[in-house]
């Protein structure tokens, strides 16, 4: 009996060795990126960003270019939705497209502004894809222009965009669940958004060797969604650290403002003549904060409710251009009270912008209501949308500079103007 | 056949913690949202409520199986019938660990492999198992896979800690109240219920008693924690809009694992241990259930020729569950949690154990 089952289960396994799951490599078309945009017609235009495999072995060291050959190639179909052009596109690849390694997506601007509602589901849905993904929307393009522009640095302008994202101290490669996260909540979400930078300075080409900057890839900032899932606006790199900072989300960050030269002159700090008399014009100042913490504190009195956002952050000069002594503590300090003067003016601009422009609550306020007083969000929730732009919001930024680098006094011989 | 108070202590783990991990989080969170955890300890409450009661009312009998000392308390005649609804639950309960393992391994890993084979081969080892080694080999098994399913479990709370946001746990009972967070509470009870499997179990061990006792409501405590540990993991990675919506959120979560680049992808080992757990109590019910019946049919030396007929008969359950596709609300909601756990769970072993000990306290 037993010799059987045991003859039974050693031959079973020789029958189930043609796997029906089974996919050879050498027969997919590996998708690191992709990206959809609206047509004319209301159809959408997919666009599939694939691992070329020839050209992945060589190795090269020029980056995007190997052997004269780009890394990777992007391939388009029209279709309905996601699934169906990607059977459309199929008709024109030798392999099977294999998502599994789809980590970005791509949506152009104008099917952002139109609504990204239709196209969403697939990316939540679909079981061979990672929920952790990043989404992009591609500021005054398409997602095909971006897609197929030759990235320098890495072999795929797809990969290239998820690192830039992961630098530059936002929460690393999870924008989509995150959005998913948002739209349930308040309604409102933001993207990432990205654009297509011609460089600064043209520079010509001396020699075959010679690498100037080339156009590229770069991180615009986010892409603001309102209620309906349609983009309501941008706000740029400079200005979306805000709100990463009041949603507790923000990682690190460089600020750099101008100090007053006058106010380098005055040792001690009398009354009235300190570091805060409306510095326009100066030296510049950069601390590097790495730690963000923010108390969203909501007060409600009779009409609107009105918002209390203590935002703190620890950190250290990291550069100094003015003649301040960083030696002298209540230089430090100087710096300190002005850089928060300066932030909290910077973060004031922001959220009148979201406020009154976008109409979109994407530093999660409403959220808050809903969390610290659930009941009085009962009343407030069906109306948020047009009592958010109207709220009162009194922001106060605490830095702690812990320290001002290798030196406290510059390396540099004493500045014109500065102190002894 | 005999097995230590440690091996039963890990069967219970297994038996508790993995179809529960899987199929009752998305329905606690539809009704109770960030309450979920609370529904989860009163689940685990409950469910320390009805293994006390089940244990009880073994301890009374330590030589006899339920089907045995049903006999004893109620007679010949109603002590035959009483049992009847627990044969019809193991057969409900296997072929639905069998759809659920189906559909998840479809979802997750074999997207084209036909139903019967996914299900087949399970069925296979299972019975292999249990033919071969009976309730002493599902012992071993459980013993060897129980620490290391704790140790993988640990591991995934440990590393998908830095998803981890707090707030999305407020407000606490304010949007729900107590007949939602209840309501949410029903399918982790009917699940951690199973362990009035332990009714069939209790003889087996070595010295059934006191020390039997305290192991079992052991297990179903330390799965409960667990049970909370991954509710609350899971509220706080995706929120209750979204974690109410995925189908395996907890599955979910542990894709989510993201750190230092490197360490990616712990799915799989997830997976690989879950399926080790399906494996415990799907050999747990086929065992009970083949053994059972033939000790209801009062021929309990012939249990291994029952074997065959009780596997067969799941495989083509299983088969029409998945054939037939009813929806999964139906299965759990409507007959699972409606008449298994009142009936079964709850109002025979209450009654067995009143009769029991009014005639007791009698004699």
């Amino acid at each position: 009996m037993y010799r059987k089952l045991v003859a039974l289960f050693l031959i079973l396994p020789l029958l189930l060795t043609g796997c029906w799951d089974r996919q050879e490599l050498n027969d997919q078309a590996i998708v690191l990126g992709w990206g959809m945009d609206q047509a004319e017609d209301g159809a959408y235009l997919a666009t599939a960003n694939l691992v070329l495999p020839l050209a992945s072995k060589s190795g090269g060291q020029q980056g995007g270019e190997q052997g004269g050959r780009s890394g990777f190639m992007t391939e388009s179909a029209y279709g309905r939705n996601n699934r169906d052009a990607e059977q459309n596109m199929q008709r024109k690849l030798s392999r099977v497209l294999f998502p599994g390694h789809r980590r970005n997506i791509f949506i152009g601007e104008k099917l952002a502004e139109h609504g990204v509602f239709s196209i969403l589901d697939e990316y939540g849905r679909s079981p061979m894809v990672r929920p952790r993904t990043n989404i992009f929307v591609v500021k005054g393009g398409t997602a095909q222009e971006a897609m197929s522009l030759a990235y320098q640095l890495e072999t795929n302008p797809a990969i290239a965009v998820q690192k830039i994202q992961e630098k530059s101290g936002a929460p690393i490669s999870r924008s989509l669940l995150d959005f998913f996260i948002m739209a349930n909540g308040t309604g409102c979400g933001v993207m990432p958004a990205l654009t297509i930078v011609p460089p600064e300075m043209k520079t010509d080409k001396k020699s075959k060797n010679d690498s100037p900057p080339q156009t590229t890839l770069g991180l615009y900032g986010v892409a603001v969604f309102n209620g309906q899932l349609e983009l309501a606006g941008y706000l740029s790199n400079d200005e979306s650290w805000a709100r990463l900072w009041i949603t507790n989300e923000l990682a690190f960050r460089n600020f750099t403002t101008i100090i007053n030269p006058e106010d380098a002159e005055q040792s001690g700090g009398k009354a009235g003549m300190d570091a805060l008399s409306g510095a326009t014009k100066g030296q510049t100042v950069t601390v590097n904060v790495d730690t963000f913490k923010s108390h969203i504190t909501p007060i409600f009195t009779d009409g609107l409710p009105k918002f209390r956002i203590l935002l703190e952050g620890k950190g250290f000069i990291e550069e100094n251009n003015s003649p301040l002594n960083l030696s002298k503590t209540a230089n430090v300090e100087k710096v300190e009270a002005r850089m928060n003067q300066y932030l909290v003016e910077k973060i004031q601009k922001v959220t009148e912008k979201v406020q009154k422009d976008f109409k979109s609550d994407i530093f999660g306020l409403g959220d808050t209501i809903h969390r610290r007083h659930p009941y009085r969000w009962k009343k407030l929730a069906a109306d948020w949308e047009t009592i958010f732009p109207e709220i009162e919001l009194d922001i106060t930024v605490k830095l702690d500079l812990t320290g001002t680098g290798i030196t406290g006094e510059s390396l540099l011989p004493t500045r014109e103007g500065g102190e002894k | 056949m005999k097995i230590s108070n440690r091996q039963l202590f890990w069967m219970i783990m297994m038996l508790e913690i993995g179809i529960n991990l899987l199929v009752s989080m998305t329905a606690t969170i539809r009704y109770a949202r960030q309450d979920a955890w609370i529904s989860y300890l009163l689940a685990g409450a409950a469910g320390i409520v009805i293994t006390w009661i089940a244990a009880k009312l073994s301890s009374r009998y330590p030589r006899q199986t339920l089907m045995e000392f049903s006999v004893t308390i109620l007679g010949r005649w109603a002590g035959k019938l009483i049992v009847i609804p627990f044969i019809l639950q193991w057969f409900w309960a296997m072929s639905l660990i069998l759809r659920d393992e189906f559909l998840f391994i479809r979802l997750s890993v074999l997207y084209k492999t036909p139903d019967w084979v996914v299900i087949g081969t399970m069925i296979g080892i299972v019975f292999y198992t249990v033919h071969r080694g009976g309730i002493i080999a599902i012992g071993r098994v459980s013993e060897l896979w129980g620490p290391i399913l704790m140790l993988i479990l640990v591991l995934t709370f440990v590393l998908t800690v830095n998803n981890l946001n707090w707030p999305m746990l407020l407000p606490v009972y304010a949007d729900t109240g107590p007949a939602l967070i209840m309501e949410g509470a029903l399918a982790p009870v009917s699940l951690l219920g199973e362990s009035i499997l332990l009714m069939m179990l209790f003889p087996f061990a070595e010295n059934p008693g006191k020390a039997t006792r305290m192991v079992l409501l052991l297990g179903v405590a330390i799965s409960s924690i667990f049970l909370l540990l991954g509710i609350l993991w899971v509220i706080m990675t995706f929120g209750p809009a979204v974690g109410g919506r995925l189908q395996f959120p907890f599955f979910e979560m542990v894709k989510l694992v993201y750190l230092m680049e490197f360490i990616q992808n712990m799915d799989i080992f997830v997976m690989a241990v879950w399926l080790v757990c399906i494996f415990v109590k799907l050999s747990i019910c086929v065992f009970v259930t083949s053994y059972g019946l033939a000790q209801w049919a009062g021929k309990t030396r012939s249990w291994k020729k029952l074997l065959w007929i009780v596997a067969a008969l799941t495989f083509g359950l299983a088969m029409l569950v998945i054939r037939l596709n009813p929806p999964a609300g139906v299965l759990l909601k409507g007959v699972w949690i409606r008449y298994v756990l009142p009936v079964n769970m709850i109002a025979i072993p209450l009654f067995l154990l009143i009769v029991s000990s009014i005639r007791g306290s009698r004699q």
